[in-house]
């Protein structure tokens, strides 16, 4: 589905991605996990064409992303961004309608999808009239949510979905998401910087450590296999169990 | 877009709704003090009793002002003095005498009557009290106090014929000279303010405010014989209207013109029916003098001055926002275009219309008023500023994630533009327009001191007849616009700045 191969990637002085090859399945949640800095949100932004790689290359479905075919491109791909990234000054039902809306689809159409979408992500119809500064945090991410599913996307990319909101709603909306994405059967790409959550959502994980892949793989390879001390410690600071020893220096 | 669309043409539009009247036929000019807009009113009248449909363009600011307005045509004939045409007018050309002046002036298609009759010299005045108290009679006298504080004219401080070289002849050691408007050079004469300001010899305030005028004991003011300038063509195009003008020519002397500066100061009888009563003694021509209402004439100069305002914000608006969008897209090129534009904020009102003027004059096409087009140039280019830096500052500081948001949903950069980031930049914008808006209300009173009316003009006239409520027939109004207008904005900003903003 994408396939990224040897990319590189330098923002200022700072080397961001050094070399990094991934193969990832469609139909599957993979989850790009790693500290601040490793280059999770890089490699994401790279997937949809709002950063170039400075070497290498991506393929979405065998076709090479280029600047050319890009716009083309994200009608395929759905993207939930870090905050949510609502306009402030568009309602709810504005927000998710824009795309549509520039692609002329027709308005009872739209308006049908974001009825079946609101129920899928459990949003009241009334909602739909409000600005996101009217709604609450878990609510912003849930028309988030929906805004990138308007199109029918064929991948999920999703940025700390999770990440500004409380326990509490985001212990309810990481099953609500899970049960989401299981009943959508698309291949999601989700990024996060806690292996609870990653553990929770994934399919398979990539951990990430200074632009490069430290191991690829289920936690449980992770605990009992960790591929390197770092694995190790980060498996550990999360509050997992590390049975196994270290297959190789780092 | 289509709603904008529909925005840009209706306001293109309202450019064009008919504000002021047309004018045509005779012009004459005048200047802004007293005697020169009874001239002109004498002028005026005269030229209508020959059957002459005539206007008068009263209260131009400064000499070279209105000779510009003379040479590109907005008007066709003022009055003027002979030291000022040779000493000023034709300072460059430096003519040997009066006839050599004429002949230069001919050059350039302007021609010159005789005298009227009388001498309407620069003088130094102090109040008589203050001059006896200090023993000071002759202009020689002044050196002797050095710490004596004058106000002169803006002219009178800068003409060579004037305050410098009045310095020089004299030896004149002092220090404390303001420039400043002449009207109120008078009030702060009367307050004790200063000391000693410039007068003309006729003016009717001399005796009114009992003001001694010190003896030139050098003989260093140089005559000013009150004569016509016109251009011309005048005596093909109105030969008529000139024959009934020129009867002023040797029939006013000093005590007749005095008396004529004195009613209009002292009694604040209007010019036309000074004119109108002098005429009938003097020439028994019967003319009519239409007073215009309090209401009628507020209402013109809000017509003007409305005019004023809008043919210069609206292209201001749409250039202005074209620029600041271009300043976001080319950032370079937008710290030059945010410079400029700043910089063409700091000169002075006054400098930028006389440079403005006789650029605009040469480009003049037909039968354009060249003062009022250097107005409507002038607050464009002063209301550029505020909307040019919003735009830019609103456009620009949209926070990065909704521009990222915006591509990753798959959006044009064009359409990103308009349905993102004018909608988030809108209410700087707007803010932008109404600090313009309210700006040009103020700035578009300057606009009388090249003819182009408005609010100006009753504040002129009032501060040149000591006379608060005419200033007030301006200053009301203009402070009346500029509130509404502050009203508007904020209604506007209401209906167009997304509820999801505030």
């Amino acid at each position: 589905m994408i396939n990224v191969r040897n990319v590189s990637k330098t923002l200022g002085s700072n080397l961001i991605l050094d070399g990094i090859s991934l193969m990832l399945n469609p139909g599957k949640t993979s989850v790009l996990i790693g500290p601040s800095g490793c280059g999770k949100t890089t490699l994401l932004k790279l997937m949809v064409g709002l950063l170039w790689s400075d070497e290498g290359s991506i393929e979405f479905d065998g076709q090479q992303i280029t600047p050319e075919n890009i716009f083309e491109l994200r009608q395929r791909f759905g993207y939930v961004i870090q905050n949510g990234g609502l306009f402030p000054h568009l309602t709810v039902r504005q927000n998710v309608s824009l795309m549509p809306e520039f692609l002329n689809h027709p308005a009872q159409q739209t308006n049908e999808r974001i009825a079946e979408l609101a129920k899928l992500t459990h949003l009241s119809e009334d909602l739909l009239e409000r600005y996101p500064a009217q709604i609450s945090g878990g609510q912003r991410q849930r028309v988030s949510l929906m805004r990138a599913l308007m199109l029918d996307p064929e991948v999920l990319f999703l940025d700390e979905p999770l990440g500004a909101l409380d326990p509490l709603v985001r212990a309810d909306l990481q099953q609500e998401l899970r049960e989401i994405f299981r009943s959508l059967n698309k291949s999601v790409i989700l990024v996060t910087h806690d292996l609870r959550e990653a553990d929770f959502f994934a399919d398979e994980i990539i951990l990430l450590k200074d632009g490069q892949i430290a191991q690829q793989g289920q936690l449980a390879d992770f605990s009992t296999n960790p591929a390197s001390p770092f694995v190790s410690r980060f498996v550990g600071a999360h509050g997992f169990e590390v049975t196994g020893a270290e297959s190789g220096a780092s | 877009m289509a709603r904008w669309l529909v925005l840009l043409i209706l306001l293109v539009a309202a450019m064009f709704v008919p504000l002021r009247a047309n004018q045509f036929g005779l012009k004459v000019g005048s200047k802004a003090f007293t005697e020169s807009v009874i001239l002109g009113e004498l002028l005026t009248q005269l030229a209508r009793s020959s059957g002459q449909q005539t206007e008068h363009i009263d209260q131009i600011g400064g000499t070279s002002q209105l000779f510009q307005s003379l040479l590109v045509g907005d008007i066709d004939i003022y009055p003027d003095y002979t030291g000022t045409i040779q000493l000023e007018l034709l300072a460059n050309e430096q003519p040997k005498d009066w006839q050599d002046a004429a002949n230069i002036l001919a050059k350039r298609d302007i021609l010159v009557s005789p005298p009227i009759g009388f001498n309407n010299g620069y003088a130094i005045g102090m109040k008589r009290s203050r001059a006896e108290k200090l023993g000071i009679k002759t202009v020689s006298d002044l050196s002797r106090h050095p710490d004596l504080k004058f106000g002169f004219s803006n002219e009178f401080v800068t003409r060579a014929d004037c305050w410098p070289g009045l310095r020089t002849r004299y030896g004149l050691p002092q220090n404390d000279v303001r420039g400043m408007e002449h009207g109120l050079a008078y009030r702060q004469l009367a307050s004790a303010d200063i000391d000693a300001m410039d007068v003309y010899t006729t003016d009717a305030k001399i005796a009114l405010l009992d003001i001694v005028l010190l003896q030139d004991d050098l003989n260093f003011f140089p005559a000013y014989q009150a004569v016509l300038l016109y251009r011309s063509d005048l005596p093909r195009r109105f030969p008529k209207a000139l024959d009934a003008m020129q009867q002023l020519v040797g029939t006013i002397n000093e005590s007749t013109m005095t008396g004529l500066n004195l009613r209009a100061d002292v009694d604040t009888t209007t010019e036309s029916v000074i004119a109108a009563e002098y005429l009938k003694q003097a020439f028994e021509i019967d003319t009519v003098v239409q007073e215009e209402s309090l209401y009628s004439r507020a209402w013109k100069y809000t017509l003007e001055h409305i005019d004023l305002v809008r043919k210069s914000l609206i292209p201001a608006i749409i250039v202005g926002v074209l620029l600041g969008l271009l300043a976001d897209q080319r950032r370079q090129l937008g710290q030059v275009v945010l410079g400029i534009t700043g910089i063409i904020q700091t000169i002075p009102a006054l400098a930028l219309l006389v440079l403005l003027l006789p650029v605009v004059g040469m480009l003049k096409v037909g039968n354009t008023n060249a003062g009022l087009i250097t107005a409507y140039v002038a607050l464009f280019l002063y209301s550029l500023l505020p909307i040019v830096r919003n735009t830019f500052t609103g456009l620009s500081s949209i926070d990065r994630s909704y521009l990222e948001s915006a591509a990753a949903l798959g959006l044009p950069d064009r359409v990103a533009l308009q349905k993102i980031r004018f909608p988030l930049a809108m209410r700087s914008i707007i803010a932008g327009i109404k600090t313009a808006a309210i700006q040009n209300i103020g700035f578009a009173t300057l606009g009388a001191l090249i003819g182009a009316g408005g609010y100006g003009e009753p504040v002129l006239t009032g501060i040149r007849r000591f006379d608060t409520s005419e200033i007030l027939l301006g200053a009301i109004p203009a402070a009346l616009m500029a509130l509404l207008c502050q009203a508007i904005f904020e209604l506007l900003e209401r209906r167009i700045v997304s509820k999801g903003l505030r």
